[in-house]
């Protein structure tokens, strides 16, 4: 039985303190672009904390959504890349390889969520940081694209862990860094194929929505917020 | 002709200006250097190439020979019965990294044996001194291949040490058998019919 | 050989055999800032690509910009050669060969753009479908892998047709050279020896190559335009790119020519050759081209406008209304309002009048690339990822240079290959004097007029 991996992102339970962002960023192994560089547009966030504000002052109500890559089952990315560098996995997940990857950044182009990123330089951390890298996760080059993998390392591993001892993977014993660092429980990663997972009890909720539905591009993540 | 020469000239000097004009890098904080063990190290850890030959070297997927600390003879251990799993790569069953002996490994058995051997009494010098073994990677893979191999499934699945590695138990020291570049991988997982799936190797 | 057909030959092998210190200093002068442009690459490719103004989420911008605008300017040569070959218009004879120049070189320049753009540029051939050891292809869904076919396709095709009609003429610089260029020139001319055979082999595929190279020409930047449509970007996605992007093509590609021509008129002094009737009929096919752009555009954002989805209209008013507004009115004056009223009144279509449009058309198309990259981008469905693009040296550099390695290509073809075809020149002349449907209306009105004064 394959995997389909996926998420429910409670935007009621989430807070905006961007717990998900700095986690992601340490599992991840993602460079700190400095405040020239951002300003430019070079700064890298498989996960953002997008904030808006609804009503007229003072009756404001701010909103906050944690974007990352939508994992879509039709992602408008992978046809457009002409080396099959952004293709789809056997577990339904959006690769990204980085070995493959000319970086031609039409598969950014193509993403309507704006989850891609490039990287415009060599990384770098002054030493001793680079002891605090994550050795299970590659150090991006330049020229090459990049996105949220849904942690892909802690599936691989838990895959492996679990072939072993000849039986699937537990619902729960995968947390994408985003999931388990997040203090409110919003975030909720699992396998949609099982019925009796969280994520897929998550998902058939009628609270739930997808983003940006009308593109039909069948996001895998479910964004659950009462009306 | 003296005219070309001197287009020439000011072209060179224009590219020069040029170049420092158009870098717009943030430069690498330098700060009091953090050294290790009484090593001088680079300030900064880069996925980046030191020079431009050893980027061509990475390209075309050129590779140094290993200098190891002592000449290992392979054939002589396998010869006298031990598996390779048994004590000197005992984590190949367990995890990603097969794992490699320390001193202390090695005089587990030849504090006792071969003793007189001018290699072993190397070895039993180094330990008294608490040195170690500085072994080289054999086999090793570029950055920008971004492969992420695991031992565990291979063994667990019977795969036999000689596919990849060649006949390493006829050999004295470890030497590249078989190249590993990824048709070789890839054949292989066809055949058994195994993920051949980007991601099972590269993240 | 007849005293007149010794002076065409004169006149037209001139610049192959007479060279001005003027020339020396033009292609030095080009080709330091053609140097210029190969260090920024160089150095863009050591440092990395952001020494560029592109960031997210804006990641095309001036290369791709110049991408299309190259392949673009690369259609003159296909229309007026292939189309004009095809209904055997006797005015294109002097003009072709100058047409497929532009479009050789201007594939070539616009080829190398989707290189210069990569993160990894040594890696380009992973577009070439090649077996290999691991058995990985290129991906054909992709229209960047459709793009790679239709240029080098073009490519191909447009390179035999611009050398196919010069073998003759190779041959006639051959027979007059003497010592390593008549040597050179013998191997180009490939055994050419004027038999009624070979130029029946000539006119053959001289005439396959015609009715070959058009549906070329025009799928190339159909696929070009594919590159955009084919995504859900906010005013990319749309059916009207196909035919868009060819009328635009062949509009900047005559204005290409229109420049072109004025300057070999001027700086080769073959004024008798490339005379005020060209330029006119030239101006006539760019004033048609303007008026079916023109109509193109309204189009494509008429639809947009009106089908109001959000996301679109973001974009749309962005470039009609806000910060790209001033592009944006500068490419309509330009591209449509010039033109109109510089080429459809008969007294402002002279050389200088057909020049000044050509030069507005080059900069509005150019735009129009720009307006149809970078807005979108900026601009796609989360407010929260608007952001904005500005050019950095480096793509300038690199840009300023394409331009100069265009001019400095075009113009040593000039000083290498007789730029105008001397014998079709004088097949022309050998045959009786066919009257010329443009020249016939006008001597017709001339009387006109007489007649009523």
């Amino acid at each position: 039985m394959a995997y389909r991996w996926g998420m429910a992102v409670d935007l009621d339970r989430c807070t905006g303190c961007q717990a998900c962002v700095t986690a992601c960023r340490s599992e991840n192994n993602i460079p700190t672009a400095g405040e020239q560089q951002a300003s430019r547009g070079r700064a890298i966030h498989w996960i953002r904390v997008e904030r808006y504000f609804e009503g007229e002052f003072p009756n404001v109500r701010v909103k906050y959504r944690p974007v990352l890559c939508q994992q879509c089952d039709a992602a408008p990315c992978e046809p457009v890349c002409p080396t099959y560098a952004s293709s789809h996995n056997e577990d339904g997940l959006n690769a990204q390889i980085y070995n493959r990857c000319i970086g031609t950044r039409y598969c950014a182009n193509a993403c309507p969520y704006n989850t891609r990123f490039f990287d415009f330089f060599n990384p770098s951390w002054e030493k001793p940081l680079h002891l605090q890298l994550n050795p299970d996760v590659s150090v991006r080059e330049v020229g090459v694209m990049e996105k949220c993998t849904f942690c892909v390392q802690r599936i691989n591993a838990a895959k492996v862990t679990a072939r072993g001892e000849d039986r699937t993977v537990k619902d729960g014993e995968i947390q994408p860094a985003c999931a388990q660092s997040c203090p409110s429980k919003a975030i909720v990663f699992g396998d949609l194929n099982d019925p009796d997972s969280e994520v897929s009890r998550l998902a058939e909720s009628p609270r739930g929505h997808k983003l940006l539905d009308d593109l039909g591009t069948r996001p895998k993540i479910t964004y659950l917020e009462g009306r | 002709m003296r005219f070309f020469r001197m287009i020439a000239c000011v072209a060179v000097a224009a590219l020069g200006v040029g170049c420092q004009w158009l870098d717009d890098r943030p430069a690498p904080v330098r700060s009091a250097s953090f050294t290790a063990g009484g090593q001088s190290v680079s300030e900064v850890f880069s996925p980046e190439r030191s020079s431009f030959g050893a980027a061509t070297r990475d390209y075309f997927w050129v590779k140094g020979t290993p200098h190891q600390p002592i000449e290992f003879p392979h054939n002589i251990h396998i010869e006298k019965g031990l598996a390779c799993t048994e004590a000197c790569h005992e984590s190949v069953t367990r995890g990603p990294q097969a794992g490699l002996p320390n001193v202390n490994t090695c005089l587990t058995c030849h504090a006792v044996i071969a003793t007189d051997k001018p290699r072993i009494q190397e070895i039993t010098q180094m330990q008294e001194k608490g040195l170690d073994l500085a072994w080289q990677r054999v086999y090793k893979f570029t950055d920008m291949a971004h492969v992420r191999f695991n031992h565990e499934p291979h063994i667990r699945n019977n795969v036999e040490c000689s596919t990849c590695h060649g006949d390493i138990a006829h050999q004295t020291v470890a030497q590249r058998n078989v190249d590993l570049n990824m048709g070789f991988c890839v054949t292989c997982h066809r055949e058994k019919n195994v993920s051949n799936d980007c991601l099972t190797c590269h993240y | 050989m007849s005293a007149t057909e010794d002076r065409l030959t004169n006149d037209l092998l001139r610049p192959l055999f007479n060279t001005s210190w003027r020339f020396y200093v033009l292609v030095a002068v080009l080709s330091s800032i053609v140097l210029a442009g190969l260090g920024a690459f160089a150095f863009q490719m050591w440092r990395g690509f952001g020494l560029t103004g592109l960031g997210w989420p804006i990641y095309w911008g001036f290369f791709i910009t110049d991408f299309v605008f190259w392949i673009g300017i690369s259609h003159a040569g296909t229309l007026i050669s292939a189309i004009l070959r095809l209904v055997d218009a006797g005015w294109r004879k002097p003009v072709t060969r100058c047409a497929e120049g532009i479009t050789a070189f201007a594939l070539m320049i616009g080829g190398l753009f989707p290189i210069i753009h990569l993160g990894k540029p040594w890696l380009f051939f992973w577009l070439v479908p090649y077996p290999n050891n691991r058995l990985i292809w290129p991906n054909f869904r992709s229209p960047l892998v459709w793009d790679f076919f239709a240029i080098s396709t073009y490519l191909t095709g447009s390179l035999l047709f611009l050398f196919l009609p010069m073998i003759p003429d190779f041959a006639l610089v051959r027979d007059r050279a003497t010592g390593l260029r008549s040597k050179i020139y013998g191997v180009l001319a490939l055994g050419w020896r004027g038999t009624t055979r070979q130029w029946h082999n000539l006119e053959t595929a001289m005439s396959i190559m015609a009715v070959a190279i058009i549906p070329v020409a025009v799928s190339v930047h159909t696929i070009v335009s594919f590159d955009f449509s084919m995504a859900p970007v906010p005013m990319w996605h749309s059916t009207i790119f196909g035919p868009y992007f060819v009328a635009g093509a062949i509009f900047s590609g005559i204005a290409g020519l229109i420049i072109a021509m004025a300057a070999l008129r001027h700086f080769l002094h073959i004024e008798e050759y490339l005379t005020p009737k060209h330029f006119d009929n030239l101006g006539r096919l760019l004033l048609l081209m303007a008026l079916l752009w023109g109509y193109f555009t309204f189009n494509e954002r008429l639809t947009v406008w009106y089908g109001n989805h959000e996301a679109e209209v973001n974009t749309f008013m962005v470039t009609q209304s806000g910060t790209f507004s001033p592009l944006f009115w500068t490419m309509v004056v330009v591209n449509f309002v010039l033109p109109v009223i510089i080429l459809g009144i008969k007294r402002f279509r002279t050389i200088t009048g057909c020049v000044i449009a050509s030069f507005g058309v080059c900069i509005g198309m150019w735009l129009e690339r720009f307006l149809i990259v970078v807005p979108s981008l900026g601009h796609k469905y989360f407010p929260y990822s608007w952001s904005f693009y500005r050019p950095r040296p480096t793509e300038i550099v690199i840009t300023a240079a394409t331009f100069a390695g265009m001019v400095l290509l075009y113009a040593l073809f000039s000083k290498f290959v007789p730029i105008i075809s001397i014998w079709e020149l004088k097949q022309g002349a050998h045959q009786p004097h066919q009257p010329d449907p443009i020249e016939d209306v006008e001597i017709a009105e001339a009387e006109l007029h007489r007649t009523h004064a």
